[in-house]
């Protein structure tokens, strides 16, 4: 979740009272907001990802005076003005939509710039999902001529100065030497002609979606500021300008409109109608667990900033501020409604235990598992499921066999999911060398092994396997363990039959079988394999499938839920 | 075969008298048997009650010299001084105290006591001396409380009249004492009769069990305050205790648990959830792609086609849906699962009538580089209740109860955002010494989630990451202890006893 820097100070004068830093907390918090920290003068402050709007002083200035009633809900508004952008055909399929409006008249602190750059950026890397669906540039009005053409050009027809810079590139050249550049030149990657937006004395104002010019910044001076937006979806671009001319607005400017030609259409944004939702109350009372009537819902959601614009029944029809990007379904209005009554209004019902709880089957078998091998004096531990080929296979002399492979690992210990545990114990084992022996450990968990029925193609299997570790310690000691643990599942009848695994020191391996199923295989640890995980002490081992032995003994059914009575 | 059960002290006592052969004080016995003197005392008390000794209390006191008298017990007393000084010839009373350094008070006191003792006499003004032993019973006392320290006067062997003479000086104090003499009956010596030193071993053997034979042996004292050696005893591992700990809390709440594959598709992880495919969530710094095998299926086409037209419509959920061209090879690619919230949509799925109420405590895995705060794969606990009526508040009361259950104290919540729910709520509990925290993420279903899935009642679902609150509760603040490789820190883990460590 985005996190922004605010001034106390400047919040409280958005505001227009003074509100002590728990006050301001308190009501963050219930707007979804939590206060991190609050040093000097500075507020850091985590916002929603669903409330791009909130991601300036202005946004969460606005949101506080209607959650504290300083303010009424409104329309927005608009006046005309005359800066035209012409949309070339050619920057169509590079970057098809524009939206444009000015705010004119504002005073700008320096507080208040650093807010604008916030919101920018927090759009950007979130909303905006980094520049690739849209883009913001915010100019000095005054720096260019209203007559303004958005095209897109060959790199090297493309020559201005980018801003924080102080010689003229070429797009090339801005794409490989600046900073914003290189991080988003993939953005125009495959594309033979770059978005430009100049006025019509060839003066440049950005190369969207990645830098501006340098002439149009702004700065405390700026009065009038010009803003475009830049995208691929012309409803988040749209959206995205009402968020930043209303925030700016916020500081005393007022918005004019700007006029949009295309080849085939004309456009006059900011587009700044109120969405208009239904909301039935019936079904917001139940959701929320309180009973709404028109007189709490309505006042509610004023707190939200929404104006009520009349009640059917009990379907209540409500405006939302053209600056909300989230609205998808009334569902979120009954949310809103949710939060402006208070979630700390909201008190807990402790539903009555109807149902009978039940563990997986699985989690039994292992539970009984676990503790029979602990009454053997085995340790358990517990291992991550990712590890790698080197630890799989190659430590353990065996050929490549198949593992679900991670296509973006992190790290070389990490690169896929086991499909054993016998290697995880004596890579374990392995770090605890200077430890005091006997060494007896233990594992009960999954495994991912591929299979092409399943619809993920893979299945998780549970298993677990136990290692013993010692000056002497043999075949015979971990058999002994593998039938104790057998004999106190209650099994009987398996048969043991010696086995060629690469991993054990041959005629010292046997698989186990019962009812004709190889649930088990145990043998003494090959001297190779020892050595390759550096360990000086002979070792024994087993690994038994406990997934197989739950089908096997038919406890799925025992244990299920239906057994018990439920449907 | 004497039936009589004497404890150790006892038998070192009997023994003690038996070798002193007469009678002996309990401060003797104390000071060469080395026992404290009030463990002395009882098991005297006790033999006597068993007629093996007789005990005749005594008054006595204890004596102990006075910095004067170890000053004389040194330098020898003064009239021995005076005495040695005239040995040589006699001299005026004047000429000695010049000789010896004594002023006329000490002078006359030496005088004094050396004529009572008739060591010398004055004839004419002048000392002469007359006959003096080696040492007189005065200053053997001296000598042996200087030697011996503090000393009863019955063990000091000199006459009471000296005792006193040596008080009245105030060369020694006195502290009254009452002493204990103790000595055999006929019965204790009869017993310590028993042949002395039996033979000592070290361990009780079947054999001197059957054969009785313990009964004559010694068997050898241990040192039973020394360390034994470690014992590492099979144990659970911690962490997974902990994790069944918060799952007996929810099987009493009521919840069934449900588990799903590892390997999920982006259907059943994200499509289903009505997350966007461009959802930064799915981009490869979120979620781990899987490179082999690197596509699944979708089990169910007409849910597909359900969700699919959600997303990109909205279908008939009432919502705007996202706007864009759903792509059914995306929904297939392999990742590893990234939220429990996978488990829950199988599971509804394929539980549709009302009430349900499950649970999921399983992994989920995320790129991220371990380290104290990372980690590539982690718990979640993950649980939904639906059923017509269920609100918010039932929520609400859910998580409260959760956390009282597991003994973490009072809950406070937050409106919150999460792209399957609507609305969200966030979970903070009070640590006593961290403050609030975070610890669930919670809220209703979306209409977009359950309408697909042919659900027609509201879903309260919760995710708690587990990890952390575990970390908390067992004291551990590096995440990969967790998991941690170090076996002795195993076997040292005391077991988890519920609520913050």
């Amino acid at each position: 979740m985005p996190t922004i820097t605010v001034s106390y100070r400047d919040l409280c004068s958005l505001v227009g009272r003074d509100l002590t830093v728990d006050e301001v907390s308190q009501a963050l918090f219930l707007h979804k907001c939590l206060v991190e920290s609050a040093v000097g003068d500075e507020l850091s402050i985590e916002v929603n990802a669903d409330r791009p709007d909130m991601l300036s002083a202005e946004g969460l200035a606005r949101a506080l005076r209607l959650f504290m009633g300083l303010e009424e809900p409104k329309l927005y508004e608009a006046v005309d003005g005359d800066v035209v952008i012409k949309v070339d055909p050619s920057v169509l399929n590079v970057r098809p939509y524009i939206m444009s409006a000015v705010v004119r008249g504002v005073k700008l602190s320096e507080e208040a710039v650093r807010q604008i750059m916030t919101l920018q950026e927090k759009l950007h890397l979130t909303y905006c999902r980094r520049r690739s669906k849209v883009s913001i540039g915010v100019h000095d009005l005054d720096a260019v001529s209203h007559k303004i053409t958005y095209a897109a050009l060959k790199p090297d027809e493309i020559r201005f100065v980018p801003l924080d810079e102080e010689e003229e590139m070429a797009g090339r050249e801005i794409l490989e030497r600046t900073e914003k550049g290189r991080e988003y030149a993939h953005l125009l990657r495959g594309f033979d002609r770059y978005p430009l937006l100049y006025d019509s004395e060839g003066k440049v104002l950005s190369m969207p979606p990645i830098i501006n010019s340098v002439i149009t910044k702004v700065t405390e001076r700026t009065r009038n500021i010009l803003l475009d937006v830049t995208g691929t979806d012309e409803l988040m671009v749209s959206r995205v300008l009402n968020v930043m001319a209303l925030n700016l607005a916020e500081r005393g400017g007022v918005i004019e409109y700007v006029t949009v030609e295309y080849p085939d259409r004309r456009v006059k944004a900011p587009l700044l109608d109120p969405l208009e939702v239904e909301v039935d109350l019936a079904e917001a009372s139940k959701l929320i667990g309180v009973d709404l009537t028109p007189g709490l819902a309505g006042e509610a959601l004023k707190r939200m900033g929404y104006i009520v614009k009349g009640l059917k029944g009990s379907k209540l029809t409500a405006l939302a501020p053209p600056y909300r990007c989230d609205i998808l379904h009334p569902v979120d209005v009954v949310e809103d409604i949710a939060v402006g009554y208070g979630y700390d209004k909201l008190t807990p019902i402790r539903p009555p235990v109807t149902e009978v709880g039940r563990e997986l089957g699985i989690t039994r078998l292992s539970s009984k598992a676990r503790e029979l091998m602990i009454g053997l004096g085995y340790q358990e531990v517990s291992s991550y499921v990712l590890t790698s080929e080197e630890v799989l296979f190659n430590k353990m002399r065996l050929p490549y066999r198949e593992a679900v492979v991670l296509e973006n690992p992190v790290s070389s210990e990490y690169t896929c999911l086991r499909t054993w545990l016998t290697p995880i114990l004596l890579d374990f084992l392995s770090r605890n060398k200077h430890v005091a022996y006997p060494q007896r450990v233990f594992e009960c968990g999954d495994v991912v092994i591929l299979d092409e029925e399943a619809p993920t193609s893979t299945r998780v299997e549970r298993r677990l396997a136990a290692a013993l570790c010692d000056r002497e310690a043999g075949y015979e000691d971990i058999q002994a363990a593998l039938y104790a643990l057998l004999k106190g599942l209650g099994l009987k009848g398996w048969v043991v039959e010696p086995e060629e695994h690469p991993s054990f020191i041959e005629g010292r391996v046997a698989s186990l079988r019962l009812r004709g199923f190889k649930v088990a295989v145990l043998g003494e640890v090959h001297p190779e394999v020892l050595r390759a995980f550096n360990l000086e002490m002979p070792t024994a081992c087993f690994e038994l499938n406990l997934t197989l032995l739950l089908k096997l003994l038919g406890l799925e059914g025992r244990w299920s839920v239906a057994a018990a009575g439920k449907a | 075969m004497v039936s009589l059960r004497l404890s150790g002290v006892e038998l070192r006592v009997l023994k003690a008298l038996r070798r002193a052969g007469s009678e002996v004080t309990a401060s003797q016995l104390a000071t060469e048997e080395d026992v404290d003197r009030s463990a002395l005392m009882s098991a005297l008390e006790r033999l006597a009650s068993k007629g093996l000794v007789k005990l005749e209390r005594v008054e006595d006191e204890l004596l102990e010299l006075t910095p004067e008298g170890l000053s004389y017990a040194e330098r020898g007393l003064p009239e021995r001084r005076l005495y040695e000084a005239v040995t040589a010839g006699p001299a005026t009373p004047a000429e000695l105290g010049a000789r010896l350094g004594l002023d006329g008070w000490a002078l006359s006191i030496a005088l004094g006591w050396a004529r009572r003792k008739g060591w010398v006499k004055v004839e004419g003004g002048l000392v002469k001396a007359l006959r003096a032993p080696e040492l007189d019973e005065d200053e053997a006392a001296l000598r042996r409380l200087a030697e011996h320290g503090p000393t009863l006067a019955s063990s000091l062997g000199v006459s009471r009249e000296c005792v006193r003479r040596l008080k009245e000086r105030t060369l020694i104090s006195s502290k009254p004492l009452v002493e204990v003499k103790v000595k055999l009956t006929d019965k204790g010596l009869a017993l310590t009769e028993i042949p002395e030193a039996p033979v000592e071993v070290g361990a009780l053997t079947p054999e001197l069990l059957r054969t009785e034979a313990w009964a004559s042996v010694k068997f050898k004292p241990y040192d039973v305050s020394a360390e034994p050696p470690p014992v590492y005893p099979g144990r659970k591992h911690p962490y997974l205790e902990f994790l069944e700990e918060v799952r007996r809390v929810l099987v009493a709440m009521g919840f069934e648990e449900a588990e799903g594959p590892f390997v999920e598709t982006e259907f059943w992880n994200f499509d289903v959830l009505f997350q966007a495919q461009d959802h930064p969530a799915r981009e490869i710094h979120d979620s781990f792609r899987v490179k082999r095998p690197s596509r699944g299926w979708v089990e169910d086409p007409e849910l597909e086609e359900r969700v699919k037209r959600t997303h990109e419509d909205g279908w008939v959920t009432g919502s705007t849906g996202w706007r864009y061209r759903w792509d059914p090879e995306v929904a297939r690619r392999l990742v590893l699962r990234t939220q429990t919230t996978a488990v829950s949509m199988r599971y509804l799925a394929t539980h549709k009538s009302p009430p349900v109420r499950m649970f999921c405590l399983s992994k989920v895995f995320r790129p991220d580089v371990l380290d104290a705060k990372h980690s590539m794969e982690f718990m979640q606990l993950e649980g939904i209740y639906g059923d017509h009526g269920v609100s918010l508040r039932h929520l609400l009361g859910i998580i409260e109860e959760l956390a009282s259950a597991l003994g973490l104290g009072e809950v406070k919540f937050k409106p919150g955002y999460f792209p399957f729910t609507e609305p969200s709520v966030e979970g903070f509990i009070k640590h006593p010494k961290l403050g609030w925290v975070e610890f669930v993420g919670a809220g209703m279903f979306r209409p977009e989630v359950l309408k697909p899935l042919g659900v027609e009642f509201p879903v309260a679902a919760w995710g708690i990451g587990i990890e952390r609150l575990a970390m908390i509760a067992l004291g551990i603040d590096d995440i990969r202890e967790l998991h941690s490789r170090r076996l002795d820190w195993l076997r040292s883990r005391p077991v988890y006893l519920g609520g913050w460590s």
